[in-house]
């Protein structure tokens, strides 16, 4: 097997895992706000997705409008899981378990999946592409332009998220709830407001990557689950919370699943990239790049 | 007093199962037949995750690879080995239990939404390992010509098997029964409410888990077994994640951690599609929107909703005169015999604890006299609760040693000491605050009753007489510290003070010759505060020895033998309540040096 067929690899690994890295900053940015996951986070991006197929056949819109109808819609249904899922039960839940939540965000991501099914059948749909299709030759390597603009979309998403985050007195607000919400209470933050914010940018998010992802892997209702759960991998991978572990956890898994999926059979892929996870989560639970945590009793 | 208890809800089971047994009576309908035989087949898998998710706290979100595990291994070996249908039945009972103590191995090491994340991809993997199988699993199209439930050479009609199925569901919602009101069943709800005070008690985490996802794929392994023969197929399309969720909708909605909660569950989302005709496109919008709306507004499931008095057997109370014989009863069970003078009850040697570059204990040394009341006092910080956790192995020492009466317990784990004599609570109260009080103290006794989860199961003669014993101990020890009226109210909702006296009532239920506290009196108001001292005092007259971390002067002062200052990790004094208090050091520590000049 040459190099160039391994670089190939690699190459298409990367652009599905700088997808898988924009869902786990997703989760992060929940996280941060809430301490809880969100497992309806693979249906927004499903979700991202099949809004912008919607507003292509059915309005007839260019993609890079399309890309704003489905930014809009998605953005506003995570408001709507912040406001169905997570509102009503904080008023009652503290700490603790977080078992409400993991049901209550599974429970209308079921919702919307089965609605999109509803809709739009399960049938996995072409979507067009935001730049033309067409192919640079690199000695043996082959860059496809699709995968070269979602790579480098996704990534260029990553660090505005971070900057947004980091420079912004928005991001510091937001910073500030996530470390000690009380406190920022306190200082006069709307922290409720915050928690909103976060669903609304994970939500943001979800639709860009299942907007950008679609040319490449289809659209289809069916899709959420899994990408939602390798999101979460490639969070757990970088080690929850960290954007940045979020990025290379992401990177990591892309690149390891198109590799056993190449070696192995192409069905084995995912059962390769959950045991990636499964395995991660007990030998590093706080993932590759976090620090060990010192419990206290 | 022993049966009496469960008689409404007994009753109710009876009726129920008279109920379930008379439906090929009302119908023939192959439909109808097929549709209790899936239910049936449902309440055994959901009483198995119930075990796992609903007592013993560890949510499963892939409990439909358990089941396919099940039907998976009693299809092969039916096709390809040809047991008969006992064989196959425990092949692959069998094969699913030990696929799921591996799968509870990760489960020791993650909580919360990891381990919903493991158990989602162990049933995804499952799902596509079928897919993937190809001859050996059939791969989509799944394994075909499974024969049906054929029992002493007979194949039994739809009917029959029916029945089996039946027997099987009740049998096993039996066995729960009888083990959700014995001490493993409690142990499980105890590792659920906390796992910290359930180790403290002597209940082993680890042992304790895996036992809870052995169990639980005990049930989801007869399901699948009793799925590949009566339906005959097995296809992947019928071990989806949907079907994982499915499961744990029917438990939630009927009640997690109850008997009857998985039954409810299941009756009621199988005759769903029946009640509203034209639902099947809706199905999984209308299970998602359930699940929301159970969360949000029914967490206690359709169970909560039934008469207190159906689903909570209280324990009847007995009168004064009973109460005060019950009460002799439990302090002549606490009494210990003074043991060899020259060793003392717990002595520390040395003991460090780092964590990181901060040194929060730094050889500490103590010698706890057998009999006594020692308290280690010290400004906040200065390692008094860290160096209870060294002693309780709930922090593993960097360094140094403990010995209990004579015997070196340096670097156990929490769950051995209960056992070997140690008891302790918690500065921040660490009641089970969903038990009821009893509950609490029966927990307590965990480390030296003895009845194993097969006698507990199947509800033999001795384990329902420790049961009894174990009641009657619990309401003894209740009364001695005053809370006996309350026995049958959830812990959580007793004030704080009284949540203070449960937690040394369940201390003291393990036996202990030696009894760690840690700020008892905090938070106590001044009548609490010396109740208190009167009790402290009492269980010193049995023969305990007390090692006590307290602020309160006043208390500390006069019922200490000894007291032990503490700062900054170090030992800086130790002696009688009044040679410390005029000492200068702890003068010094506690306010500074300008105060010892």
């Amino acid at each position: 097997m040459s190099l160039g067929f391994l670089l190939q690899l690699v190459f298409t690994g990367l652009t599905m895992g700088s997808i898988y890295a924009l869902v786990a900053i997703g989760y992060n940015l929940i996280y941060a706000t809430t301490g809880i996951i969100n497992f309806s986070q693979g249906e927004l991006v499903m979700m991202g997705g099949m809004v912008g197929l919607a507003a292509v056949t059915a309005l007839g819109l260019p993609p890079h409008l399309a890309i704003l109808v489905s930014l809009a819609v998605v953005s506003v249904l995570a408001l709507a899981v912040y406001r169905i899922a997570w509102q009503p039960l904080s008023r009652r839940q503290s700490g603790g378990s977080r078992l409400g939540w993991i049901l209550s965000t599974i429970g209308i991501g079921i919702v919307i999946q089965n609605v999109a099914m509803l809709l739009w059948g399960k049938e996995f749909h072409p979507l067009p592409a935001l730049v033309p299709d067409g192919n640079l030759r690199l000695g043996e390597l082959v860059i496809n332009s699709v995968q070269a603009f979602v790579l480098l979309a996704a990534i260029l998403l990553a660090v505005l998220t971070e900057l947004l985050l980091n420079y912004t007195f928005l991001g510091k607000a937001f910073k500030a709830t996530s470390f000690n919400a009380e406190a920022a209470a306190y200082m006069g933050i709307n922290t409720p407001a915050m928690v909103g914010f976060s669903f609304a940018l994970a939500g943001a998010l979800a639709a860009l990557a299942g907007f950008l992802v679609s040319p490449l892997t289809f659209a289809s209702s069916v899709l959420g689950l899994i990408v939602g759960l390798k999101g979460f991998g490639a969070a757990v991978l970088g080690g929850l919370g960290s954007n940045r572990g979020a990025m290379v956890g992401g990177l990591i898994l892309g690149v390891m699943e198109i590799i056993s999926g190449t070696f192995i059979t192409a069905g084995f892929r995912d059962i390769t990239a959950f045991l990636l996870i499964i395995l991660v989560l007990v030998m590093r639970p706080q993932g590759l790049l976090g620090q060990p945590v010192t419990e206290k009793a | 007093m022993d049966r009496k208890p469960f008689r409404l809800g007994g009753l109710a089971a009876l009726l129920a199962l008279a109920g379930a047994a008379a439906v090929p009576l009302l119908t023939d309908n192959p439909y109808y037949l097929q549709k209790v035989q899936m239910a049936g087949i449902l309440v055994i898998a959901v009483q198995g995750l119930n075990l796992m998710a609903g007592y013993a706290g560890q949510v499963s979100l892939g409990h439909a690879g358990l089941f396919a595990v099940g039907a998976y291994t009693a299809a092969k070996l039916a096709l390809s080995l040809g047991w008969g249908f006992v064989g196959d039945f425990a092949g692959a009972v069998v094969m699913t239990m030990l696929v799921g103590l591996l799968l509870g191995v990760p489960a020791l090491r993650v909580r919360h939404h990891y381990l919903a994340v493991v158990t989602i991809g162990f049933g995804i993997m499952v799902e596509k390992l079928a897919n993937e199988g190809g001859s050996f699993t059939g791969g989509f199209a799944g394994l075909t010509g499974i024969p049906g439930v054929i029992l002493f050479g007979r194949e039994l009609d739809a009917v029959g098997t029916y029945y089996v199925i039946l027997a099987l569901a009740a049998g096993l919602t039996w066995g729960i029964a009888n083990m959700a009101r014995s001490r493993v069943g409690r142990a499980f709800l105890a590792l659920r409410e906390g796992e910290v005070a359930a180790e403290s008690l002597g209940i082993s985490e680890y042992r304790y888990k895996l036992l809870a996802f052995v169990l639980g794929s005990l049930g989801a392994g007869m399901a699948g077994a009793l799925y590949a023969h009566v339906f005959r197929y097995v296809s992947p399309e019928s071990f989806t994640f949907g079907v994982s969720v499915e499961m744990l909708v029917m438990l939630l909605v009927g009640g997690m951690g109850t008997v009857a909660g998985p039954v409810l569950g299941v009756g009621l989302i199988q005759a769903l599609p029946e009640l509203i005709a034209g639902l099947d496109a809706f199905r999984l919008i209308i299970y998602g929107g359930i699940l929301l709306l159970a969360v949000i507004f029914l967490p206690g499931g359709l169970v909560s909703l039934l008469p207190r008095r159906w689903r909570e057997p209280s324990e009847p109370m007995p009168d004064k005169g009973e109460l005060e014989r019950l009460e002799e009863q439990a302090v002549e069970l606490l009494r210990r015999a003074p043991g060899p003078a020259d060793v003392p009850a717990l002595e520390v040697q040395g003991l460090t604890k780092y964590f990181g570059g901060i040194k929060a204990l730094d050889g500490v040394s103590l010698r706890v006299e057998d009999g006594t009341i020692h308290a280690l006092i010290g400004p906040n910080g200065s390692g008094k609760t860290t160096c209870l956790h060294a002693i309780s192995g709930i922090y593993r020492p960097s360094g140094g040693a403990v010995f209990l009466r004579g015997q070196e317990i340096t670097g156990r784990k929490a769950y051995q000491l209960a056992g070997l004599g140690l008891a302790r609570t918690f500065q921040r109260s660490q009641i089970f605050p969903r038990l009821t009080v009893l509950e609490n103290v029966l927990v307590g006794q965990h480390s030296w009753r003895r009845t194993d989860l097969l006698q507990a199961a199947l509800g033999l003669p001795g384990a329902r007489r420790e049961e009894r014993e174990a009641r009657e101990f619990a309401l003894g020890l209740l009364s001695l510290v005053g809370l006996a009226d309350r026995a049958n109210q959830e812990a959580g909702s007793l004030p704080h003070g009284l949540q203070r006296l449960l937690e040394i009532a369940r201390a003291l239920a393990a036996r202990p010759a030696v009894l760690l506290l840690d700020e008892p009196a905090a938070g106590l108001s001044e009548p609490e505060g010396e109740e208190l001292e009167r009790l402290l005092r009492r269980i010193k007259e049995l023969g305990i020895t007390i090692l006590l971390i307290e602020h309160d002067m006043r208390l500390v002062m006069g019922i200490s033998d000894t007291v032990t200052v503490l700062d900054s990790g170090q030992v800086i004094c130790s002696g009688a309540p009044e040679a410390v208090q005029s000492d200068p050091r702890v003068l010094s520590a506690y306010l500074g040096d300008a105060a010892a000049d």
